[in-house]
């Protein structure tokens, strides 16, 4: 009789294990295999009709920003993004946008009034946006000197995820072991996939929250 | 001949006729070109979406696999949003570039990982998605012949005539007071 009396409360443990495991988890977030592996590579034009081309950065530690113009976190985490360019330009850190869901129009007179003078790119058909996993904006990949994808954030950065990553990539031995971190869970807050109805790129709006 | 040639004969046929009158369309002159041209474009649209209704079942069979990641428990094939429509247009462009659709999950997976599949592949964790429903249903199982065989056990224990003393002292009492009542 005794062991029934254990057997129930027992059986409850790995249920309540299981839910606990998975209600705490963010279902809007996807959790990337990019970091640890070489960033995809891609040469793409510019808003400004240049071109260029991620193998053209190596040596450099890069900062892949994706953003669109009807994108609101992005307006939160620009200032973060200019101070960080500002910081950093001169010592071997490239930052360039990817421009996600948007026309160029859009993105042009977007960057004119928000201030900052790194490149952008166009991403026809988000080919790019999916070799590197995205789903929403802003998402933004740190990469490595030697090419390779370090961390991954969802949703807008700021200055101590900036300083944080750009400090360890830079302090990071060329050849040496990548640092690398897991996207945190439960942090995409401001990360805004498009809607499902978004019927055009640069009409797309927020996601209403249910 | 059975249907199925047959039809295939008259798809050849036709596509065959529709090529020849497509290319005597550039030249017509203009009476011929109504008839003409309308079979031409007939003929056309019959090769393109004969042509395409294989690859496209294709392309509909990978997207239906895939989970959409902008609206969460759709595939890529039920989704009406922006990116699923472009990660079809790449599942197509990476089918005519000649990679297997074994090939084309494989490169989801390898960006969005095992997430992107609709059906996790079970092994690891994802075993317990496979194993808990089973387990479930079995203990259910269990549970429910352990109560059933008790509730039978029970009344086959207690038959008829089998009331313990203080049941028969209260049937006795209550038809006492039946009886006192001069019902």
């Amino acid at each position: 009789m005794s062991w029934k009396k254990i057997l129930v409360p027992a059986s409850a443990i790995p249920i309540v294990a299981l839910l606990a495991y998975g209600l705490t988890r963010d279902p809007k977030a996807i959790p990337s295999p990019l970091p640890g592996k070489p960033a995809p590579l891609f040469r793409l034009a510019t808003l400004d009709s240049d071109t260029i081309a991620l193998a053209d950065l190596q040596g450099r530690v890069v900062i892949l920003n994706f953003w669109a113009s009807w994108c609101l976190a992005c307006i939160d985490e620009h200032p973060y993004l200019i101070e960080a360019h500002e910081r950093y330009r001169e010592r071997g850190v490239s930052l360039l946008g990817v421009v996600y869901q948007d026309s160029r129009e859009n993105a042009l007179r977007w960057m004119r009034g928000m201030g900052g003078d790194w490149p952008s790119v166009l991403d026809p058909g988000a080919r790019t946006a999916i070799d590197y996993g995205v789903y929403g904006v802003p998402e933004t990949f740190f990469v490595g000197r030697d090419g390779r994808v370090a961390y991954k954030q969802l949703g807008p950065v700021n200055r101590r995820i900036l300083t944080t990553w750009i400090e360890r990539l830079l302090a990071a031995p060329e050849g040496g072991p990548l640092p690398i971190g897991e996207t945190p869970v439960g942090r995409t807050e401001g990360h805004v996939p498009v809607l499902p109805d978004a019927d055009q790129a640069g009409t797309a709006r927020r996601r209403p929250e249910p | 001949m059975n249907a199925m040639s047959l039809a295939g004969f008259v798809w050849v046929a036709t596509a065959a006729f529709g090529g020849r009158s497509a290319g005597a369309f550039q030249g017509a002159s203009m009476p011929e070109q109504g008839a003409q041209g309308a079979q031409g474009a007939q003929a056309q649209a019959a090769s393109r979406s004969g042509f395409d209704s294989a690859l496209e079942a294709q392309v509909k069979a990978i997207a239906s696999t895939l989970r959409c990641p902008v609206c969460q428990n759709l595939s890529i094939e039920d989704s009406p949003s922006e990116l699923a429509r472009e990660m079809r247009d790449l599942i197509r462009e990476r089918l005519l570039a000649g990679d297997t659709p074994e090939q084309v999950r494989a490169y989801f997976v390898s960006r969005y990982g095992e997430w992107v599949l609709l059906k996790p592949p079970a092994r690891g964790f994802n075993l317990t998605v496979w194993i808990v429903p089973v387990a479930a249903v079995l203990a259910g199982i269990g549970i429910v012949v352990s109560v059933v065989r008790r509730w039978t056990g029970r009344r086959t224990e207690r038959a008829v005539g089998t009331l313990d003393e203080e049941e028969l002292a209260r049937v006795r009492r209550e038809f006492e007071e039946f009886e006192a009542r001069g019902g």
